[in-house]
């Protein structure tokens, strides 16, 4: 379709032409000149009334690019669905992941086979930003125990963040502990290694962060309940009241060069300080530290809360408790290489500190009236524990591997020989655990029946088919030192396989 | 861990920044939302309030600018726009933010010298040159043929200014309100184009040469000759036409939010200074300074000026019967 001006334009050409070709009709010589002008002032006319169309659509495009401007955007795509209001002060999202799980143990001298399908996690993230506070919110469903007989369901993160400047905001609620990398730098492999066995997964607290020089340095550090290794439950871990000083400190050292290939490396550092307590009643006992597991999420080491209280004469009851009871303290140091190549390198260190009690009572004599209690026998003592991990991988398919992933050049499309992205990735980890746990003198835990430590390797492949969706398959041998069949699903050397399917948008 | 030291070491950490902040330099972000006309006028007078208050203060200020359809860009405050500052065509826009959104007090009028309008201006006539339609006065546009360039009274300040002036104009002339209903109906059959603001107008009228006379601004209508020269456009004043107040006011409930009342008070205030007035001036708004008004006086063509209170009883008054849902303008504009 013709524009109006271009309209107008031919429109005017077509009119002069006739004014030029009047003379040829014979009147020209003759026409009087009240005639031209009345034909100039037709022209004039229309010309105006041209003008006129075209000025009231310009004014009709405005109005409707006036009005698409300010309506409320609605999108759809990789990143998920999304509400963006016009002037982008609200923003809404809302995701989803997905992680459909296969494990196979190839090595089944352990005490059980914990072989099986498993719907690891279910995750729909609701985020966004109001103004100056970005929020999330994420329900998570899913099960990690083969056991388990219903649906795990829970809110992994729920938090705000009032952004006030760059360098200073100020985050409540529910989120990635600081004290370690933040969850997506264990993308290599499908379970996290021994490092996270000693460190809190989510934490609930206040905390100020920020980010200096554009991202040369980043900080965290608030006061959390103090969660427990290697979970993420609620103010159940504040039961002890105290509240636990944690923070992170990472630098970029060459991230203004951006053509360098050391501009995507940063240091860090996470530590946390409280003071933990477990608690043991009448009816119950609670240790306040987490079993620690392998990278096959198999318990390696399982802290005895067996103990109960009694001041019962003839109670027959017996058992040990091992409970948190005192300082603890966690660094992690750690180090992200991504290159802007194929080639990825995430290296971390743990060490925790713990101030431990142990508590052991035999069982009573006699009867209710003439029997006698058990002995208590209590002491206390501390341990330290560390871990390590080194994971790296290299994207055979030539493309940028980064913190996120692998965007792959040619998306997988069956029959028409586009394959996606395929990476190659290695993991060697270990862990060692507090030496006065097994101490006679101390934890008394047996070091034959329980692991002391253990070192992993493994290889994986990970096929990226898009932006949304990957596979993972994995393979990995832990060695453990000590150990043989413990209480709780222990065993010896552990060689898996495990494979991953997860959608995410 | 004991966090006994937690809440003093956050005071500290809290006096220390607040200590930094003091004692460095502020940056300061203000937003002007105004009405068409007046970008250039703000863009010399936001440079030299900027120079003023980096003078007095240390604090740098950039002030941001919003143009529209003074009815528009109310609107767009009410809907939530954080402006600091207004600076309308008109009072009644002022009134409706105040009345729709709270966001200042009814009173805001009485804040600053002269109903808080620190300049004031009126409606003359822009024509071709050579003035073919021999255009003089109200009548001459009113006539078969005439084609007559004048924004929405539904969105423009300026566009209200024009129809109240024509209003007046017919009703002294031909004795009532009828009458000038009438005429002013005859007027805006007239009308080929209704822009949404007054640079909208100005663009049909001077870039798009639609039009035999464009009902302008007074300072507009200087603006389109200087820029486009005098061998183009004709300036004709008519025998009797509006003083327009354009006021100003802070929006409290934005400043006091952001922190920026002391900053948007001075704002306003130094458009009362000499600099601020000459700025005016020299932007062909008519400065209410005295001095500053007869450093001008020569370039504004002396004409018959009467208010708004005088021969409309006040905007609120005006407001509702011409320009609200239902008003004579729908009435006429319906109509035609």
């Amino acid at each position: 379709m013709k524009s109006p001006r271009s309209f107008r334009d031919a429109a005017t050409a077509v009119a002069l032409s006739t004014l030029a070709l009047a003379p040829l009709a014979g009147r020209a010589q003759t026409a009087p000149a009240d005639d031209i002008s009345a034909l100039r002032e037709q022209i004039r006319q229309l010309d105006q009334k041209l003008r006129v169309l075209e000025r009231n659509n310009e004014l009709k495009d405005e109005a409707a690019t006036a009005a698409a401007q300010k309506a409320v955007k609605v999108t759809a795509d990789a990143k998920g669905f999304g509400l963006t209001s016009a002037d982008k002060s609200f923003d809404l999202k809302l995701k989803l992941m997905a992680q459909f799980d296969s494990r196979t143990f190839l090595d089944h001298e352990g005490a059980a086979n914990r072989d099986g399908f498993f719907l690891r996690r279910i995750r729909l993230p609701f985020t966004g930003t109001i103004s100056n506070v970005d929020f999330t919110v994420t329900p998570e469903l899913g099960a990690n125990a083969l056991s388990s007989t219903s649906t795990t369901v829970g809110l992994i993160d729920a938090w705000v963040n009032v952004k006030l400047i760059p360098e200073f905001n100020i985050k409540a609620g529910r989120s990635p502990s600081p004290v370690g990398l933040e969850p997506g730098a264990n993308r290599h492999f499908i379970e996290s290694p021994f490092v996270n066995t000693l460190l809190p997964n989510r934490d609930l607290g206040i905390e100020a962060n920020g980010s200096f020089n554009g991202g040369f340095v980043d900080y965290r550090a608030g006061a959390y309940i103090g969660t427990r290794n290697n979970t993420q439950s609620f103010s159940t871990d504040d039961a002890d009241g105290d509240k636990t000083a944690a923070g992170r400190l990472t630098v970029a050292p060459f991230f203004a060069d951006k053509e360098s290939p050391l501009s995507k490396l940063s240091l860090g550092v996470g530590a946390s300080h409280g003071n933990e307590r477990g608690s043991i009643s009448a009816s119950t006992t609670v240790t306040g530290i987490q079993n620690y597991v392998s990278n096959g999420q198999q318990t390696l080491l399982a802290i005895p809360g067996a103990f109960v209280e009694s001041n019962a004469k003839g109670n027959k009851a017996s058992g040990t408790s091992i409970i948190a009871d005192g300082d603890h303290t966690r660094i992690s140091p750690s180090l992200e290489w991504y290159t802007g190549t194929p080639f990825s390198l995430v290296a971390e260190y743990a060490v925790e500190k713990q101030d431990y009690l142990y508590r052991r009572q035999s069982a009573g004599t006699g009867n209710a009236t003439t029997g006698t209690v058990g002995a208590v026998n209590t002491r206390r003592f501390d341990g330290e524990t560390t871990a390590w991990r080194v994971s790296t991988g290299y994207v055979l398919t030539g493309e940028e591997a980064t913190k996120n992933g692998v965007t792959p050049f040619a998306p997988f499309k069956w029959g028409a020989d586009s394959w996606g992205a395929f990476e190659l990735v290695g993991r060697l980890s270990g862990v060692d655990y507090a030496e006065s746990l097994y101490d006679a003198a101390h934890g008394g835990l047996s070091p034959t029946a329980n692991a002391t430590g253990a070192f992993a390797y493994g290889a994986g492949l990970n096929w990226y088919f898009n932006n949304n969706f990957r596979v993972l398959f994995n393979v990995e041998k832990t060695k453990l030192e000590g150990g043989g069949a413990g209480t709780a699903g222990a065993l010896s050397d552990e060689l898996y396989f495990f494979t991953r399917l997860q959608l995410s948008f | 861990m004991n966090l006994y030291f937690f809440p003093r070491f956050t005071a500290t950490a809290l006096a220390a920044l607040v200590l930094a902040g003091s004692a460095a330099a502020k940056s300061i972000e203000l937003l002007n939302v105004s009405y068409d006309p007046t970008r250039e006028l703000y863009v010399e007078y936001n440079a030299a309030f900027a120079a003023y208050w980096k003078t007095k203060t240390g604090d740098d200020v950039v002030v941001k600018q919003s143009h529209g359809g003074s009815g528009k860009q109310a609107r767009s405050v009410i809907d939530g726009l954080r402006a600091d500052v207004v600076t309308l065509a008109l009072a009644g826009d002022i009134d409706a933010i105040a009345k729709n959104s709270g966001a200042l007090s009814s009173d805001w009028q009485t804040r600053f010298p002269h109903n808080s309008a620190p300049y004031t201006s009126t409606i003359v006539f822009l024509v071709r040159k050579g003035n073919p339609k021999g255009i003089k006065d109200w009548d001459d546009i009113v006539k078969p043929g005439v084609a007559v360039i004048t924004p929405n009274p539904k969105t423009s300040g300026g566009a209200r200014w024009n129809y109240l002036a024509a209003w007046e104009f017919a009703k002294r002339k031909l004795g009532s309100d009828d009458a000038a209903k009438a005429f002013v109906a005859k007027l805006f059959k007239n009308v080929p184009v209704l822009d949404s603001g007054a640079r909208g107008a100005t663009t049909t009228f001077v870039q798009r040469g639609i039009g035999d006379v464009f009902l302008s601004w007074e300072n507009e209508a200087f603006l389109a000759v200087k820029e486009f020269g005098a061998d183009q456009f004709e300036i004709i004043v008519p025998s009797l036409s509006i003083l327009a107040e354009p006021p100003v006011a802070v929006v409290d409930k934005v400043v006091k939010r952001k922190g920026t009342a002391e900053v948007a008070n001075a704002y306003l205030e130094y458009l009362y200074s000499d600099e601020g007035q000459d700025i005016a001036g020299k932007n062909f708004y008519r400065p209410v300074d005295p001095k500053a008004a007869a450093k001008y006086a020569a370039q504004f063509t002396k004409v018959d000026l009467f208010t708004i209170d005088q021969a409309f009883g006040g905007w609120a008054k005006a407001q509702k019967e011409h320009f609200d849902d239902g008003g004579t303008f729908d009435q006429i504009y319906l109509k035609n």
